[in-house]
């Protein structure tokens, strides 16, 4: 049966000088830096959060769950509209010839 | 593109069809179209006002417009018709040839005039694929208006041109010697679509009714940062401040919103056309306290009175230099046109102190009880008290997504349908998130509130002034938070009463007299966690303090 796994080189190990090169200086594991970036993000986001709440500039907020209108009345009678002015534009002239 | 090419395709269906009624016909019809789209724009705005404060007020003035121009053209087609019945007979060519040029010209100025009047409609800024002028996101400065050029506001320009020039002659519309010009300029901006460009692409309301806007001043400022960028320039500007009332707010009297886009100052017309200035800055309370400014170079940043307090006072800028050298006539508040009142010096803006408005003062008649035991902070969930209501029974109320009410009023027996599912209860008066129900147990009884007349003799004496006062809690700092809703229970009957947005007034309380045993409890919205003063009955021209309160809203559970 033919083995399809790739073979590693001989001198491939879980701790050998390949994988020892490419760690982070501080020599911690792969999951501690994935931790460590998560985190650093979430108190970036976190300050940028603080410092737009915090900033001055940003004007009052209209309230969640505010009743505003419906398009829908707009739109009937924007059609209610076109449909009147078209039809009374297209009143036929009932006259007759004049000779 | 579409909405532009269907407005070309009606044009030249229109052309076509005047082309085969014949040259004397076409040129009857375009007189009318002329006579009706004058007197149309001549009615627009005196009819349309008188709209504004009742229920139709969002559409107003779209209605006025095209429904006047309409009308009065199907009336003169008619009558000329009738009294000119003959034809004029012409080579068969110059039939079709004039004919088609008087029917493209009444094509032209009919569909211009009705894509000004759809402008009018309270909806979304955009209409299929129509923008035309609105505030923008890829315009940097405030107050970052600009246009997708549309060819559909080439056809209302045209429209609005020749009605404009018509304006100055004998077809001038405004009775008082002022034309298109002069009291609506940039009018095919404003249609299209400045005028819908409100909060939420235009869910918001596009007008207010003009009593709800009072405390109308104009200061002359000197020049002030009025960007948010770090060394902004200064710039001169006039600044206006109005005091908007809760019947101009939107969400039923929640919030008063407005956007860049819906408030304008108009020059005085010198020279024929007036000039226009959109604001780049607001002044207003800040949740915190004090006031700030608050300014117009994002699409996003929207003038919102502080939440639940139920009338704000506003400060507008307007760069001087838009208007020229023009001095300001009008102030325009969402499509409603105010007289400018006459300059005066400016306060101390650039601070963050708050500046005498010249609103009501607070008066206290001296007699004035303390309430705390007639109020509680029930869960809005729950808050009608005496009676349960299934929403299929709810008559005439108006309710909100979630069964909260939001407008209109019903009389429900004591003890109707007390078996109702959660899902189908109507909840109390609507709040939001961040907001308390203060409920006031305002009986008429010896140490109760003294808004009647039998407990207070100012309400007895006072007469129309004390009939139209509105009822208001306040805070320690003057905010007022209006009745939004009343519940009276008889003993057999519970009327609901929502002011749906209006506040409520001593004369839509029905009569209580002392001893009759009714029980009637009003309610108000007001924010968690506000210090409470007192009970208000405020005229406009002072709040008369006829009761104290000294307790603080809840925090909000929600």
């Amino acid at each position: 049966m033919k083995n399809n796994m790739i073979k590693l080189p001989q001198t491939a190990s879980i701790d050998g000088a390949a994988r020892k090169t490419r760690a982070l200086p501080c020599g911690r594991s792969m999951r501690w830096n994935i931790g460590s970036a998560v985190i650093l993000a979430s108190i970036t986001c976190g300050a940028t959060y603080a410092m737009q709440a915090a900033d001055p500039t940003i004007p009052p907020q209209p309230d969640k769950g505010l009743n505003l209108y419906s398009p829908v009345g707009g739109y009937a009678l924007m059609a209610i509209a076109a449909a009147a002015v078209i039809a009374v534009n297209l009143m036929p002239a009932k006259r007759g010839h004049q000779d | 593109m579409i909405i532009s090419v269907i407005a070309i395709a009606v044009i030249l269906l229109i052309t076509y069809w005047w082309s085969n009624n014949g040259a004397f016909s076409a040129l009857v019809h375009f007189l009318c179209v002329v006579t009706s789209g004058a007197i149309a724009f001549g009615v627009w705005e005196p009819l349309s006002y008188r709209m504004l404060s009742s229920s139709a007020g969002e559409y107003s003035k779209g209605l006025v417009l095209v429904g006047v121009f309409v009308v009065l053209l199907a009336i003169l087609r008619i009558f000329t018709d009738r009294f000119i019945p003959m034809n004029l007979s012409i080579p068969r060519l110059a039939d079709v040839t004039i004919g088609a040029g008087f029917g493209l010209a009444s094509g032209v100025l009919s569909v211009g005039l009705l894509a000004i009047g759809m402008g009018f409609f309270q909806s979304t800024v955009t209409i299929g694929d129509f923008t035309g002028w609105s505030r923008r996101s890829d315009v940097a400065n405030a107050p970052a208006i600009g246009s997708d050029n549309a060819p559909l506001l080439t056809i209302s320009n045209i429209a609005g041109g020749f009605f404009s020039y018509l304006s100055w002659g004998p077809y001038t519309p405004w009775l008082g010697g002022g034309t298109i010009d002069t009291h609506m300029p940039q009018l095919v901006r404003t249609s299209g679509s400045l005028y819908r460009d409100s909060y939420a692409d235009g869910l918001a309301r596009v007008s207010v009714p003009p009593e709800a806007v009072s405390q109308i001043k104009l200061f002359d400022v000197p020049a002030m940062p009025l960007s948010a960028g770090v060394g902004a320039k200064p710039v001169a500007s006039w600044a206006v401040q109005f005091t908007m009332a809760q019947d101009g707010f939107d969400g039923a009297g929640q919030q008063f919103l407005m956007t860049g886009a819906q408030a304008r100052l108009i020059g005085d017309g010198k020279g024929g056309k007036g000039t226009v200035s959109y604001p780049v800055a607001w002044r207003q309370n800040a949740k915190e306290g004090g006031e700030r400014m608050y300014f117009f170079n994002s699409p996003s940043n929207v003038l919102t009175s502080v939440s639940a307090q139920g009338e704000g006072t506003f400060y507008l800028f307007f760069p001087k230099a838009d208007l020229g050298t023009q001095a300001p006539k009008y102030f325009e508040l969402k499509g409603v046109r105010f007289l400018a009142p006459r300059p005066v010096a400016a306060p101390d803006f650039a601070g963050g102190a708050a500046i005498e408005s010249g609103a009501s003062k607070a008066v206290d008649d001296g007699s004035a009880t303390n309430i705390d035991a007639l109020i509680e902070f029930p869960d809005p969930k729950y808050a009608i008290g005496g009676v349960t209501i299934n929403s299929n029974d709810k008559g005439a109320l108006i309710l909100d997504g979630s069964n909260y009410i939001v407008g209109g009023e019903q009389k429900f027996p004591r003890n109707g349908s007390a078996m109702v599912s959660a899902d189908l209860r109507v909840r109390g008066f609507q709040v939001t998130t961040g907001q308390r129900l203060l409920r006031l147990d305002a009986s008429a009884k010896e140490d109760g509130v003294r808004i009647f007349p039998d407990l207070n003799e100012w309400v007895r004496t006072a007469g129309v002034d004390a009939q139209s006062a509105r009822v208001a809690v306040i805070d320690t700092n003057g905010a007022k938070y209006f009745a939004v809703g009343m519940v009276e229970d008889d003993g057999d009957w519970v009327l609901v009463r929502s002011m749906g947005g209006k506040p409520l007034t001593l004369k839509d309380i029905p009569i209580q007299p002392l001893g009759s045993g009714k029980k009637l409890m009003l309610h108000f919205r007001l924010p968690s966690e506000t210090v409470l003063k007192g009970l208000v009955l405020t005229t406009g021209k002072e709040d008369r303090l006829v009761n104290t309160i000294t307790l603080t809203a809840p925090k909000d559970n929600n």
